[in-house]
């Protein structure tokens, strides 16, 4: 299983998967806005959303687990 | 004994050496994957190019049982070459002939090598695939360590030092590649570490294994000690390959000029390219990728090598470093316009892209070789090819983290401003950065203290420094990537520029507390005062106007103008040596 974590802390403004949905490699799954700017959640590797751990709107610490999910 | 028999009595023995640790051990190396250190040699340089030294070495313990074992080259084998013709220095530990252990004689080899690169001022390529130190020599194997460290710490910044993780790297063994400039591993074969995993579990009770402890995966993405990682040693060593061709011999010469020949029929003019490719991308306006060279490419080449015939199978074609060659009033043909760059950037200022695009665009096609890609990758570093020449690139990438700058990206940038600064190579900066990463953690982990050191490399770094600001230039960061203040020779800066001290919204919240406080809507009035620091410092002008940025260009000329400066500085005097610390 992989963690999709934050790189830095934020605000969730969109969520762009939901559970149970395959995704590709460096596919936005979700967006974080912090320090100006809007950043796009991804993994390096495909795989399917197990849990969305997060919803938008929340306000999220660095390395916290926004999503998890299997190769 | 005849001269005849003398002679076959040499040969006999040297090619008793180079079969290695003998037929068995060199079967298993095979089996594991692994070449063995003279086919690794063999790999790396240009072929028949090699000439061994200290192939008799032999060691001197007699303690343990070593008395009269005979280890061919006592488990090193060193020597020179050439690498596309340029000569450099090799040696490479043979893993089949005692674990390529290091002892009081391989360390005194592997010093030969290095004094001796030193004294000619050619790169050392180190291949490692050791057990560690030879137990059995006690001090002398950890005196030998020394001896090399010394060595490597003080050739620093003098040749290029280049380290290759072939197999095991451990302990004192593994502070070697940490000291040069760059480390390739091979996946699944390379480890580093400093304490393995028994010592580990010993003490801390962690139960690890090696790949997982230090290799390449950790330290690509956790460490940062790997600059570049290869699935396989042939890859492994044509990226070693590619990198000396970035870099000069030694401090003392500037990087080869090579040019890259033309590969497929010359694009359309570049001006008449728009439409067709914002049409054919469906409004991304990025070029197709494809190692296409410009029309232009001829042209600056012919003006700084005429002489060398172009290579019509496409490969770069090393060409001999020359001064003067380049003309600022050649200024920038329209040939190396890229008006793709003119649709990069998003109208949202919120909104990210990627810095890889826009370097795409920038460096001759195909010549942006990024280095420690998958660590701090919030901070992109790399050696390129502008109009032939190398140069170091340092960009932000707003598509991881925003672009800003934490810790690891402050050493990352750091080293490699030094390894620049070093080895000759102009530094291009192309700037986007929302300023340092906020937070307790960075903040008591030592953000300063290692931002610090990216000031620093810029500061002092004296090759010709170009700066970029193509959007956000906020705060500390904007001194860290290089602004004019902090040393930079020419800052160019794209109409989507902003500089300023801090965000608007922050900015406001400030200088403007008691306004908005008393105003009957505090949320309307802070978004009608955010909108007038916005109006006045998000765009380049005002900076402009006050002489901190010299030029403001559409983005599609970034290239051409940079070529241009790269000729104007090409003569930038450099005062000498300079370490490349690890930082």
């Amino acid at each position: 299983m992989q963690k999709i974590i934050a790189r830095t802390p934020g605000r969730i403004i969109e969520i762009r998967v939901k559970e149970g949905e395959p995704f590709q490699a460096r596919q936005t799954l979700a967006v974080l806005e912090a320090m100006k700017m809007e950043q796009p959640v991804f993994s390096r590797s495909s795989g399917t959303v197990r849990e969305i751990c997060v919803t938008v709107g929340d306000f999220v610490k660095i390395g916290q687990v926004l999503l998890t999910a299997d190769e | 004994m005849t001269t005849e028999e003398r002679i076959e009595k040499l040969d006999r023995a040297r090619s008793g050496i180079e079969k290695c640790g003998g037929e068995k051990a060199v079967a298993q190396q095979h089996a594991k994957g692994k070449y063995t250190a003279r086919e690794r040699i063999g790999l790396l340089l240009d072929p028949g190019s090699f000439h061994e030294i200290g192939i008799f070495a032999r060691h001197q313990c007699v303690d343990f049982g070593m008395a009269g074992r005979q280890i061919p080259a006592d488990g090193v084998v060193t020597g020179y070459g050439l690498v596309e013709g340029r000569k450099v220095f090799v040696y490479a530990q043979d893993f089949t002939s005692a674990g390529g252990s290091m002892g009081k004689m391989q360390a005194a080899k592997i010093c030969r090598i290095l004094d001796l690169a030193a004294a000619s001022g050619a790169p050392v390529i180190g291949i490692n695939d050791s057990g560690g130190a030879r137990i059995q020599e006690g001090v002398d194997a950890q005196a030998g360590y020394g001896e090399i460290f010394r060595r490597i710490a003080r050739n620093s910044g003098r040749i290029p030092q280049i380290t290759m993780i072939m197999g095991p790297c451990a302990g004192g063994a593994a502070y070697a590649p940490a000291m040069t400039d760059l480390v390739v591993m091979t996946e699944g074969q390379g480890h580093m570490f400093c304490t393995g995993p028994g010592v580990i579990k010993d003490v801390t009770g962690e139960v690890v294994d090696a790949m997982a402890l230090g290799g390449a995966q950790v330290h690509a993405t956790m460490t940062g000690e790997v600059h570049l990682t290869a699935a396989t040693e042939e890859e492994a060593f044509a990226l070693v390959r590619r990198v000396l061709g970035y870099l000069p011999s030694s401090c003392r010469e500037k990087p080869p000029l090579r040019r890259c020949a033309p590969v497929l029929p010359q694009r359309e003019p570049a001006l008449l390219r728009r439409e067709h490719s914002v049409a054919a991308d469906a409004g991304s306006g990025r070029e197709p990728e494809g190692p296409v060279e410009p029309s232009g490419k001829a042209f600056s080449v012919e003006l700084s090598c005429g002489a060398v015939p172009a290579e019509p199978s496409g490969g770069d074609v090393p060409v001999e470093p020359s001064r003067g060659a380049f003309s600022v009033e050649r200024g920038c043909g329209a040939a190396e316009l890229r008006p793709a760059l003119d649709t990069i950037m998003p109208d949202s200022s919120k909104q990210p892209y990627d810095m890889l695009d826009v370097i795409a665009e920038i460096a001759d096609a195909g010549s942006f070789l990024e280095l420690q890609p998958l660590f701090a990758d919030n901070l992109l570093t790399g050696f390129a090819r502008i109009a032939g020449r190398p140069v170091g690139i340092l960009a932000s990438q707003p598509y991881i983290m925003g672009g800003s700058l934490d810790m690891d990206a402050a050493d990352k940038g750091a080293r490699f401003v030094n390894l620049c600064d070093a080895f000759n190579l102009p530094l291009i900066s192309l700037m986007d950065v929302p300023g340092f990463l906020p937070g307790v953690g960075q903040e008591h982990r030592g953000l300063l203290r290692h931002g610090a050191k990216m000031l620093y490399a810029f500061a002092v770094a004296e090759v010709p420094k170009i700066t970029v600001i193509l959007r956000k230039a906020y705060g500390g960061a904007y001194m860290a990537m290089g602004s004019r203040e902090m040393g930079a020779d020419l800052v160019l800066a794209w109409p989507s520029a902003e500089i300023a001290v801090m965000g608007a919204e922050g900015a406001v919240n400030v200088i403007c507390r008691k306004e908005i406080a008393q105003a009957q809507d505090p949320a309307a009035k802070r978004t009608e005062l955010a909108a007038a620091y916005t109006e006045k410092f998000s765009n380049p002008y005002f900076a402009a106007g006050k002489g901190y940025i010299d030029a403001v260009i559409r983005p599609g000329e970034t290239r051409a103008e940079i070529i241009s400066a790269l000729a104007l500085l090409e003569d930038k005097p450099h005062p000498g040596h300079r370490g490349n610390m690890p930082l």
